[in-house]
């Protein structure tokens, strides 16, 4: 069975089986198009991903190695968040911060499935909550200059979405 | 998940953020902009998530009267979508001075219930170019006008082009859809829904035009329409919308299908069905068909379109399903007729996911559902007379239901409502409105026994609602259970929300998509 070498921001090396690793938008791009061939045995660096993240991220890509394609969605409707799968569920069931690492790795090493799980996760965090409790659970500072929540109120006055 | 250590802010690039807030429901997402201004930029820059919103100009009541020097305030600046909602728009005057900056980026404009002169019109569009779907319905159009022939007017993407029942002020009024070619070469969906009897050579020389672009047509009857339709070569319609007579229309009718194979999507007004057995043997790639017919019932021509998934049927008769059957269908429509083995024929589709009935009268022989619906997760009935026996029957056989809607059932019954919570156990949607025999005593059963229950419609009192909302945590809407106010008079149910089919397979053509 074939297999690459990955090595993370903090100098750590992986073998990975090579399926595993194409997984990774980025990982395939590099091994099909730019032609890096993993035979020399020289590890491919993946400066943005520290050794804690890469391991994570490893565990679920080998989870999921075999997924099919998802299908298509309306890109417009509001998308259910209901459907993650219970593996990923508890998968995902980390600290804050190592969540919110993984969400940047996964963009960065471009694994659509994984963000896409990711986000329904923060998007849970999100629905239903009031403004206080989503600036807490984020820690973001409400930056508006006095008079523009307002303006952004009025202005949301003007916009319906149209459903049944 | 709950956040269990809450408060680290994390470093996520724009697209992370526009991708968490495609998950978020429309009214939480407006009010996300609210967080910080990042979120709110965000949120205001994503095409796909603005996309979500029509930008709309309406009185909460009446008419908005538009005049020279009108100038809107608090007007959203990225908005991508337009609603003129009963708008009396006069001259040039009230629009000029904010229209054209605002129109750049507009993709969609509709025109409902309101009044424009023609030339106002023709401008407005003109300072649109990336216009892709334009829409009106119940329009007056005022002042003398020209046709879309006359001006510079042209919208290279415009992809639909809706127009349903448009007055003129002026009788003898220019028809503004002449020369409609010219100005969207590139329309992929046209529907007209306004009398043709003066234009029609014209309009049907604007669809001979268009003919390779189109693939979704609605057009009126009229006198050449199905002939000259038959002639057009390189019309390949996936989706036709007609009104067909039998049998005089019958030979030119099965014509046309043999043409028109690829056809996936048919909506047709029908005098009489027994003719469409032929359609369903040309028609061989049909999925969705919408009939209104008028006068006998007799549905065989459903053995001849095995490949149907979305069927719907309104008619003011009677109809006898038999032994007939649809394989493949996942969802149901039903509208006005009166049957008694309608579920004995519903039970020979086991894909079936979604059945809607309204005005429907269900009669004796329809004792009892007897296999179980393995596959149905929205169950509708509206205004339907039928045995209560049948209710609890059909809540039995239906252990995946997830969404169910109850209005103006007279049989339904406190009881019942107790039947339906014991044996849907995954129901996650419930709408109980307009039913006079279910009292405040259903929600202590809906408090009992839905354990997954997200969302409640119903008319119980305020104090029993509230109590609901707070212990079970569901959201609850809340609906006038005012009586009397049944027919108010509002004129709002006539909004026609013509994309909503247009949308639902068209994804694929939307640039909006990533």
């Amino acid at each position: 069975m074939s297999t690459i070498k990955l090595e993370t921001s903090d100098g750590v090396k992986f073998t990975v089986k090579t399926q595993v690793a194409k997984c990774s938008g980025t990982i395939r791009t590099m091994l099909e198009d730019i032609g890096i061939n993993p035979q020399d045995g020289e590890a491919i660096p993946l400066s943005n991903v520290h050794s804690t993240i890469l391991q994570k991220i490893l565990v679920w890509a080998e989870h999921h190695v075999d997924d099919p394609e998802p299908p298509r969605e309306d890109a417009d409707a509001a998308k259910r968040t209901d459907d993650i799968c219970s593996w990923d569920e508890d998968f995902l069931k980390v600290d804050q911060r190592t969540l919110f690492d993984v969400m940047l790795a996964a963009n960065y090493l471009d694994m659509k499935q994984l963000i896409a799980v990711c986000c329904k996760t923060v998007a849970n965090m999100i629905k239903g909550k009031t403004a206080d409790q989503i600036r807490r659970t984020f820690n973001i500072e409400n930056d508006f200059p006095p008079g523009e929540e307002d303006k952004i109120r009025l202005r949301n006055q003007f916009c319906e979405e149209r459903s049944r | 998940m709950e956040a269990t250590n809450s408060g680290t802010e994390p470093q996520f690039p724009a697209e992370i953020w526009e991708h968490i807030f495609r998950f978020i429901p429309g009214s939480q997402l407006l009010q996300l902009r609210l967080i910080c201004q990042r979120w709110s930029d965000i949120i205001m820059s994503s095409p796909s998530l603005m996309g979500r919103f029509y930008v709309q100009f309406k009185q909460p009541k009446g008419v908005l009267p538009m005049e020279d020097g009108y100038v809107p305030e608090n007007l959203p600046p990225k908005a991508i979508k337009v609603l003129f909602h009963k708008c009396a728009i006069a001259g040039l005057g009230a629009v000029k001075s904010w229209w054209p900056t605002f129109a750049m980026k507009l993709t969609e404009l509709q025109i409902g219930l309101g009044q424009i002169s023609a030339e106002n019109l023709l401008w407005m569009l003109q300072q649109a170019p990336n216009l892709k779907k334009l829409i009106m319905f119940q329009v007056l159009l005022s002042g003398s006008g020209t046709g879309f022939g006359d001006t510079n007017v042209r919208l290279n993407r415009l992809e639909m082009f809706a127009v349903f029942h448009l007055r003129y002020e002026d009788k003898d009024h220019q028809d503004i859809l002449v020369g409609l070619e010219h100005k969207f070469p590139s329309l992929k969906v046209l529907r007209l829904d306004v009398a043709i009897h003066k234009n029609e050579a014209e309009i049907l020389q604007s669809v001979r035009t268009l003919q390779s672009s189109l693939q979704r047509l609605h057009l009126p009857r009229g006198k050449n329409v199905l002939a000259e339709l038959g002639k057009m070569n390189q019309l390949r319609l996936k989706e036709l919308q007609l009104d067909v007579r039998f049998p005089q229309d019958l030979e030119q009718w099965t014509k046309f299908c043999k043409v028109q194979q690829q056809l996936e999507q048919l909506t047709m007004t029908a005098n009489q069905s027994e003719f469409l057995v032929e359609t369903g043997r040309v028609l061989r790639n049909l999925k969705r068909l919408s009939l209104t017919l008028h006068g006998d019932m007799e549905v065989s021509f459903l053995d001849a379109m095995p490949g149907l998934e979305v069927l719907e049927i309104t008619a003011d008769s009677k109809i006898d399903f038999l032994a007939h059957k649809s394989p493949n269908l996942t969802q149901f429509r039903l509208n006005d007729v009166e049957t008694e083995d309608l579920f004995q024929y519903l039970q020979r589709s086991q894909k079936l996911a979604q059945i809607y009935l309204s005005g429907c009268r269900l009669g004796k022989r329809e004792i009892s559902v007897t296999k179980h619906f393995r596959s149905l997760k929205v169950l509708s009935l509206e205004d339907i007379t039928c045995d209560a026996d049948l209710l609890v029957s059909l809540f039995g056989h239906s252990p995946l239901l997830e969404d169910l809607y109850l209005s103006w059932i007279k049989s339904l019954e406190d009881e019942h409502v107790l039947v339906a919570c014991k044996r849907l156990r995954r129901l996650k949607k419930l709408s109980l409105v307009s039913i006079r025999g279910v009292t405040d005593e259903s929600a202590q059963y809906i408090q009992r026994y839905c354990p997954v229950l997200e969302e409640l419609e119903a008319d119980f009192s305020d104090q029993v609602l509230d109590q609901l909302e707070a212990d079970k945590k569901i959201r609850i809407k809340r609906c006038d259970s005012d009586w009397s106010g049944f027919d108010s008079g509002e004129d709002d149910s006539e909004d026609y929300d013509a994309e909503d089919d247009y949308d639902e397979d068209e994804g694929a053509d939307d640039v909006d998509d990533d």
